[in-house]
Order: C-alpha cells, then structure tokens, then sequence
C-alpha cells in the first residue's frame, strides 16, 4: 500500500484561515486540524469550564470522539462510554440503572451529557471537578467499563490508528491514561444543545402554543395567591436558559432516603439526600428521572413536585411553603396546568443535537 | 472517587479564602466570640424577623482583609458567598463596608432567638433593605472567596 504525506493548504474566504490535512494512507480520512471553535447562544454565559492545560482542538475532538465510542476500553471489549450515553437519548439509555460489563448495574442512573461545558462539579453528588476527571470514573468502575487506563492505554497502542491520532493530538504516540481523558473531556465539550423549539422562541422566530407558554410561565413563577399569581416555581432550581442552576438540593423524594447522596462524601446532616440540579434540556427523551430512575414519565415528576414532596430536615427550603392556593401545603396545580408544563417541557428537546453527525458514533458514519 | 480539590467543610465551619495571605477558618466557637449585632428584616412571605450575627467586614476583618474605607485598592475587590449546596451570590467589598453603603449586611446564625433551621443554617446572609427580591440573602453559607477584579 503506498503512503504518502499530503499537505494541502487552503484559504477559507473572509477568515484567512489555513487547514492542514495530513494523509497518512489513501485510505484514511484526513484529520483537520487547528483550534476548535465552541459555539452556543450569548444566553448561555461565558461561566464555562476549560482547564488552561487542555484547550480544545480539532483533532483532540475528532480523537476524543473515537474514544468516546471505543468499545475496547472495556474488560469484555462490548462497552464504550456511548453505551450508556446514546446520542438518540441525548447520551442517556433510557435505563434507571445502566448495565457494564458482565451485566452488574451502576448505582445510579445515567446522566445526559449535553452542556457540560458549563458544569462544574460532575456525578450526582458533585463529588469531581472537572471532565478529565471524571471520564476515568466508569472506565476503572468494575460495574461499568471495567479496565484500567494503564490496560486501556496498551490495547489501543497496539492499534495503528490510534497511535497516529495521538502522535497527531499530542506531537509523539505515547498512549497513557492523561492523554485518553483529555481527549474524551475536548469531545464532550462541543455536546452543545441550543437549538430546541425553546431557544428558538428565545431567539425570535418561534410562534408557541397557548399550552406550551401557559406551561413556560407556570414553571419560572413563584405561585402568589394574594395576587393571583399562578405558578410552579420550577425556574428556582431549574432557571435560566440552560435549565439548571448547579445545586444540590433535596428535592422530597423521601423523608428517610435509601441514597444519602452528598452526605457521603461530607458527612454531613445539611447534605442528606441531596443531588445535583441536572439540565432540563431534552427531557423528554432523557427517562426515567431522577437519579435512580424512579419516574418513568414527565407527567409523574410533575405529579411529585405538585402533591408528594417528602418532608424532612434537609428538604430544598425551596420546595417548602410553596402554594397557588392559600395556606395551601402542597402546590395545587389544576390538571390542565400539569398538561401546560409538560408541554413546555416538549419544548426543550432539541431534535438536531441528537442527529447531529460531529456527535454521531464515527464507525457508523 | 474524590476529588483533592473537594474541600469538605464541616458543619458549624465557614472558610475564607481566595487573594489573601493565608486561607482562614472560621469556627463556631470563634464566631459565638465575636462582636454580635441585630438587624430586623422581612421574609418573601412578609413575616418580619430579629436577625442576629456577625457584621461580614468583621467576619473579613478576622482574616486580614482590610476595608475600602481604609485601602483604596480593595475597592475593586469582590467576594463570593458560596452555600454549602453550591449557590453562589457576588458582592463587591465596598458594599460590604457600611462606611460606603450606610448598611451593615451581617452573617447570622439566630433568627427571632432560635438557631437557623438545618436546611438554612448553620449560617445566612442577611442584608438590610435587600426584602424586595432575595436571591442574594444566601443561607447555609460555607466560604467566602476574595478575588480581585484586575483585567483578564
């Protein structure tokens, strides 16, 4: 087979900028390289977490992608990390707890991995700071991926591809457990979902339905019956664009919870049961909910929030005296304003994130 | 798997730190020590409540910060109020210094006599004038984090 090196220098109009494609074989696919430039609406914000150490690059993305959907980073080679995050479910499974290798089940559900970029603390306890970190977590987990970086790292020198794209990511073809992570974290930065119906009726341009803005004012206001004010108060934990404020908070799920959640790792009584706020985005095609799975539908999380919190010292103070009737001590929506917000719930899901190709498994492309 | 930059704090604790000398910890037992005021102020449901706690330019002063009033430069300082459920709340250190914003925003850890309640405790912001909206009147508050303004 012959192999050559081709270098192609090309000026895009307007940006003056030069790609450099490297064709190793005339089989391979050239790899583009340079940086990579994130993109997402200004209402977003700018509170997004990149170390300085691992900027984001074209060739780190298309390398992290393959990881990504590498199933020989399991013990048993049948699991990758999209085995359990599948782009068609906004990389969830559909499943309360994911099954690894050897069909052992995680302890708790798996989480979307859209935005992450503008996460800080990672699990539903928040117990890792940062993507790099995490991505080990269920590789080495026996009930997940079930395989040392130090056995992962050897499987994939021994491929060629592999070895190219590190050589191409990180200028020599060392293969270790820092240089598979940091790929994976660049990849999963650019999991940017912002065109769902509710971002284009934030950008202008989307005419929404009587129900679906009944259901969008019903979850960012807090209910005030002196006034007449109807609402759901859902934007308190689950407000701004990105449909989550990072908090932990017990939501009234149980008054004794079978998962102390936070309070393992601080010991402390404030902590019991509580979990991350996760992004509301997609959430239609994310279930079951919460971090075991319990709901199977929106309509039984609606029904949670409106007539089953739990009480207990730890509960949100935010889900406490909260009522659209008063003296009410449970929220008191109407039937028909359950349907409204899970109308408005519909509006988030964003149909091109999860067709979107540069997401898509590169072995099936 | 925990992270080494997950510092735990534990309950009674309220930890300052950020573009200072030297990281501080505060303890229950020095806060009970310090100059206690009492400020009244109204809750979203319009009940009225005596606040009691300490002045946070004392709380900041105990740590070596120095005010405003006294020190120009840190009049482009600001602090965060982190919760130990993870809300943040911004405030600038010349607000903080009742000698520029003629209040005293205070950290309290009684209401009406009581100790907060488990979910709010062990301590809350408080800020006088501040009713009308009050996402800034963060409770459970767990850190103080200077940082200093200067361009990116």
């Amino acid at each position: 087979m012959a192999r050559f090196s081709k270098i192609v220098w090309v000026r895009l109009t307007g940006i003056g900028a030069v790609i450099i494609l490297i064709s190793a074989t005339q089989s391979d696919p050239p790899v583009a390289s340079g940086p990579y430039s994130l993109s997402y609406p200004e209402y977003f914000g700018n509170r997004t977490y990149m170390p300085a150490d691992n900027p984001i690059t074209k060739q780190g993305v298309y390398l992290g992608r393959m990881l990504f959907y590498e199933t020989k980073l399991s013990s048993t080679n049948t699991i990758s990390c999209a085995s359990c995050h599948r782009q068609s479910l906004a990389f969830t499974d559909g499943k309360a707890f994911s099954e690894g290798v050897n069909g052992q089940k995680a302890d708790r559900s798996s989480m979307s991995l859209a935005n992450l970029l503008w996460v800080k603390n990672f699990f539903w306890d928040g117990r890792v700071k940062g993507l790099e970190e995490q991505a080990e977590v269920p590789m080495i987990n026996p009930h997940e991926m079930n395989q040392s970086l130090l056995v992962s790292a050897a499987k994939l020198s021994r491929l060629k591809k592999y070895r190219r794209l590190f050589e191409l990511v990180y200028g020599n073809d060392s293969i270790t457990a820092g240089r598979i992570v940091r790929a994976i974290a660049q990849f999963e930065r650019t999991l940017i979902s912002s065109n769902a119906p509710y971002d284009q009726y934030l950008r202008g341009g989307y005419q929404a339905t009587t129900s679906e803005m009944n259901g969008m004012n019903l979850f960012m206001r807090i209910p005030d019956s002196r006034n007449n004010v109807r609402g759901a108060s859902c934007g308190r934990c689950h407000g701004t664009p990105k449909m989550f404020i990072e908090l932990f908070h017990n939501n009234g799920l149980d008054s004794i919870p079978a998962d102390a959640g936070r309070q393992k790792l601080t010991g402390n009584a404030i902590d019991a049961g509580r979990f991350r706020v996760p992004t509301l985005r997609n959430i239609a095609l994310t279930a079951p909910y919460m971090h075991d799975g319990r709901f199977a539908t929106l309509e039984e999380v609606v029904d949670h929030y409106n007539e089953h919190i739990a009480a207990s010292p730890s509960l949100s103070p935010l889900l406490q005296n909260v009522s659209n009737d008063a003296e009410g001590k449970t929220l008191g929506l109407t039937v028909n304003e359950k349907k409204d917000l899970v109308s408005f719930l519909h509006m988030l899901t964003d149909s091109s994130f999860i067709a979107d190709k540069r997401f898509s498994d590169p072995n099936k492309n | 798997m925990q992270s080494p930059a997950h510092a735990q704090t534990p309950a009674g604790q309220v930890t300052i730190e950020g573009d200072i000398p030297k990281t501080v910890v505060l303890t229950a037992e020095q806060f009970k020590a310090m100059n206690r005021i009492t400020i009244h102020s109204t809750d979203m449901a319009g009940k009225t409540h005596d606040y009691s706690g300490i002045a946070v330019t004392d709380i900041l002063k105990s740590a070596g910060i120095i005010q405003p009033a006294f020190n120009r430069d840190n009049l482009n300082k600001y602090v965060i109020v982190r919760s130990s459920d993870n809300y943040e709340v911004l405030f600038s250190m010349s607000e903080l210094d009742s000698a520029f914003s003629g209040r005293t925003i205070i950290l309290a850890d009684m209401a009406d006599g009581q100790p907060l309640p488990l979910a709010k405790g062990p301590y809350k912001i408080v800020i006088p004038g501040e009713e009308k909206r009050q996402a800034r009147s963060i409770w459970s508050v767990t850190h103080f984090v200077i940082r200093n303004s200067k361009d990116q």
